[in-house]
């Protein structure tokens, strides 16, 4: 059995898998076969092909740097990978060794290995690990500063774990679609594009509920916060398009625009949405940590006197059913 | 309206149909011989039991009783017992029967303030006549009512008169005697035959109560000639509910009008006689703040169907005492209680839904966030009922959440009860500005 190894620049044998697993691509985006780290790696390099006659070919993929052997400057976009003719990429070598030889299969199963990779697998994602830690953190915020119950530190543990699940659930979904259609998952880069979705949808809702505590009567947003929102989920699913398939760049974002289009004019549906009829009273207040003082405020008879608008609406929805049954 | 029940406490009525109220059975005093049986034998051809059946199910849908008053041909009963025929008249039919007597009645007019109604019962001929006479009755005195407590029979039962009920915004008569569901609308009268009052309601444990015998005799007094329309029947109701409403609430919250402090703030509490107010200091372990729960109410609520009730003022007010609270955690425990669901009676071809509207009020100690939502009463025209509720923001260590609930009211009377209650809830002197 013959295996393909991967050297870095300090000789350590980061990544090894069969030759029989061929096809296989290598770059330095997680979902690689095989990963290799460096300035002049491209995310998706090169992908390894078995030819007719059983050779290995490593072939350059998209827009990458190319491939040398190493030790010689000269550039290629395909070369053949033998036990006697490795392919350098960037600063990592692809190697293929032969398993008589077994010249370097003593500290390729080294424990230290798999701890390596481990604390590779750590590093290579400080993104991701940044987007998980940061929601984390954002929920432990919520939890322990905003909720009246006891048990701070179990409301912040709550709130944070509540969020890793529900983002890992609807990411998750992603990825599956994305394994599905694709044959590629990218859990992290999701991760990373749903937490980023995350925060600036929290961003919006924030600022509609400012706006419903200090202006709660107002109109001049009836438009402009659907259609913000409606951009957030545009660009929610184009980024989740653009990951999934970095090709058909204009198709994305056409689907991403009528995505875009479709909420916006949900949302404004929904204003005119007819409640079912109920014997209860839900109230929707909105409090925030605002100076009394600073706030926009009637007087008491201004605002008994506004209520005349409910009162029209109450007497038209009687009206409007009154024409409906006859 | 499930707040409703911790401050009403009129009692279940006593007509018998398919939500009839079980009040708790207690014997009564075995009845002195002699006057009691001849009070049965000279009141019974007057007394009669009321039907009111479902044309579709050619089935009963509500029992009570009633008595023949003058003039001739005139049974007066509860409004609730005939509800029906008010509210879904082409469903249902209304027969009164005494001794092997039947006739086919009509609603001729209804108090439905007080729980009255007279009936046209042109083809009765016999029965004697019961004539309203204001009697004046000491607490303790004998009283003696009659009907069909649940359909067995014409009975006589003896009890106390005990007074005037207090706390009510309309009057009402406290009889201690087994009344029971069957028995509204039946005649509570003297030993010596004079009428005393209507039976209709009760709480058990012997607890009744009796519509004192004027609003008989003044209902009595503008009888129309010939039946009106239910339509024009429920017209009136519209307009005795808007006038009862006027006389119990534009005189209340007004500058000066009492207060309670709670926390920092003074808030309203017993605006009259009729309010009475509960309250209670929780401290559940699930958070961490003081609640302070201060409710003020009348005793009574007004018949309007077997499903809505109307006619009742009330408010609460909650204090959440959060001195080890942060700001923002106080903000989110003051927002969960004042997002807090009500729910109402009624049903969709009574009520409209609910719409609200909200705000931000500046009173001249104090800025509020406030709600008010209110639905139409559909069968009774220029009617609504509201609920206002609101907190003072900028609460640092308290939170105030308040609610006022209004309902049968014009909506203009609404309006003004909600300026002054917001109007009337302050920081209290040392606090204000």
């Amino acid at each position: 059995m013959s295996w393909i190894e991967v050297v870095d620049a300090r000789g350590r044998v980061v990544a090894r898998r069969t030759a029989e697993g061929v096809p296989c691509t290598l770059g330095s985006a997680p979902d690689n076969t095989l990963l290799i780290e460096g300035p002049d790696v491209a995310a998706y390099h090169a992908r390894i092909d078995q030819e007719a006659d059983g050779r290995l070919t490593v072939t350059v993929l998209g827009q990458s740097s190319g491939l040398h052997r190493p030790g010689a400057p000269e550039r290629a976009l395909s070369l053949a990978l033998t036990p006697s003719a490795p392919v350098a990429v960037g600063g990592s070598i692809i190697r293929l060794v032969d398993e008589v030889t077994g010249a370097v299969a003593e500290g390729a199963h080294a424990p230290e290995l798999s701890a390596s990779r481990w604390r590779t697998f750590v590093a290579r994602r400080p993104v991701q690990w940044g987007a998980a830690a940061l929601l984390a953190l954002c929920g432990a915020a919520i939890g322990y500063f905003t909720m009246p119950g006891t048990g701070r530190a179990a409301n912040a543990l709550a709130v944070a774990v509540a969020l890793l699940l529900v983002e890992c659930a609807w990411v998750g979904l992603w990825a599956l679609a994305g394994r599905i259609r694709h044959g590629r998952a990218r859990f992290g880069q999701h991760f990373v594009a749903a937490t980023a979705i995350a925060i600036v949808g929290w961003g919006v809702a924030e600022v509609e509920s400012w706006r419903q505590f200090l202006w709660p009567g107002a109109t001049a947003f009836a438009i402009v916060l659907p259609a913000v929102t409606a951009l957030v989920w545009a660009l929610a699913i184009l980024l989740h398009l653009r990951i999934m398939n970095r090709a058909h760049w204009h198709r994305h974002v056409r689907i991403a625009a009528g995505v875009g289009l479709a909420v916006f004019f949900l949302i404004l549906a929904a204003r005119d949405y007819r409640v079912p009829w109920s014997d209860e009273v839900e109230f929707s207040a909105v409090l925030k940590p605002a100076p009394a003082a600073l706030v926009p405020a009637r007087d008491p008879a201004r605002f008994a006197a506004s209520l005349e608008a409910l009162r029209g609406k109450l007497d038209a929805e009687d009206e409007h059913q009154a024409s409906a049954e006859k | 309206m499930h707040l409703r029940a911790c401050v009403v406490v009129t009692g279940a009525f006593l007509v018998l149909g398919p939500r009839a109220a079980h009040s708790q059975g207690v014997a009564a005093a075995p009845p002195p011989a002699g006057d009691v049986a001849q009070a049965f034998k000279q009141l019974a051809p007057a007394v009669v039991r009321i039907e009111v059946r479902e044309t579709g199910a050619v089935a009963l849908s509500s029992v009570g009783s009633g008595f023949f008053a003058a003039p001739s041909g005139r049974i007066v009963t509860n409004y609730h017992v005939i509800s029906r025929l008010v509210n879904e008249p082409a469903r249902h039919r209304g027969r009164a029967t005494w001794g092997s007597d039947t006739v086919d009645i009509q609603v001729l007019a209804v108090d439905v303030v007080h729980d009255l109604a007279v009936l046209d019962a042109p083809d009765a001929h016999g029965g004697a006549m019961l004539t309203p006479v204001i009697a004046s009755l000491s607490k303790g005195d004998r009283v003696l009512a009659m009907g069909h407590p649940r359909d067995l029979g014409l009975s006589i039962i003896e009890g106390t008169y005990n007074g005037q009920v207090e706390h009510v915004l309309t009057p009402r008569l406290h009889f201690t005697g087994p009344l029971n569901p069957g028995m509204s609308g039946g005649p509570a009268v003297t030993p010596a035959g004079a009428l005393v009052g209507v039976n209709v309601a009760t709480m058990g444990e012997e607890l009744a109560f009796l519509v004192p015998a004027e609003f008989v005799t003044a209902l009595l007094d503008q009888l129309p000639a010939t039946p009106p329309t239910a339509e024009a029947l429920r017209r009136d109701m519209a307009t005795q509910l808007g006038r009862m409403g006027v006389e119990a609430l534009d005189s209340l919250f007004v500058p000066g009008a009492p207060t309670v402090q709670l926390g920092p703030y003074r808030a309203p509490t017993e605006p009259s006689a009729a309010f009475q107010c509960w309250g209670d200091t929780r401290e559940p372990k699930e958070v961490v703040y003081k609640l302070v729960i201060h409710r003020c109410g009348t005793d009574e609520e007004v018949f309007l169907s077997e499903t809505l009730n109307a006619g009742m003022v009330y408010f609460s007010h909650q204090l959440l005492d959060g001195a080890s609270l942060s700001r923002i955690r106080l903000l989110t425990a003051s927002e969960q209680a004042f997002n807090d669901k009500l729910t109402f009676d009624g049903t969709a071809r009574e009520a409209t839904r609910f719409r609200c509207t909200t705000g931000n009020v500046r009173t001249t100690t104090m800025t509020f966030r406030a709600e008010v939502c209110a639905r139409r009463l559909k069968s009774l025209e220029g009617l609504y009922e509201a609920v206002l509720r609101a907190t003072p923001l900028g609460a640092t260590a308290h939170s105030l959440v308040t609610t006022l609930t209004m309902s049968g009211l014009r909506f203009d009377l609404i309006q003004r009860t909600v300026a002054r209650y917001l109007a009337s809830i302050t920081l209290a002197p040392e606090l204000a500005p």
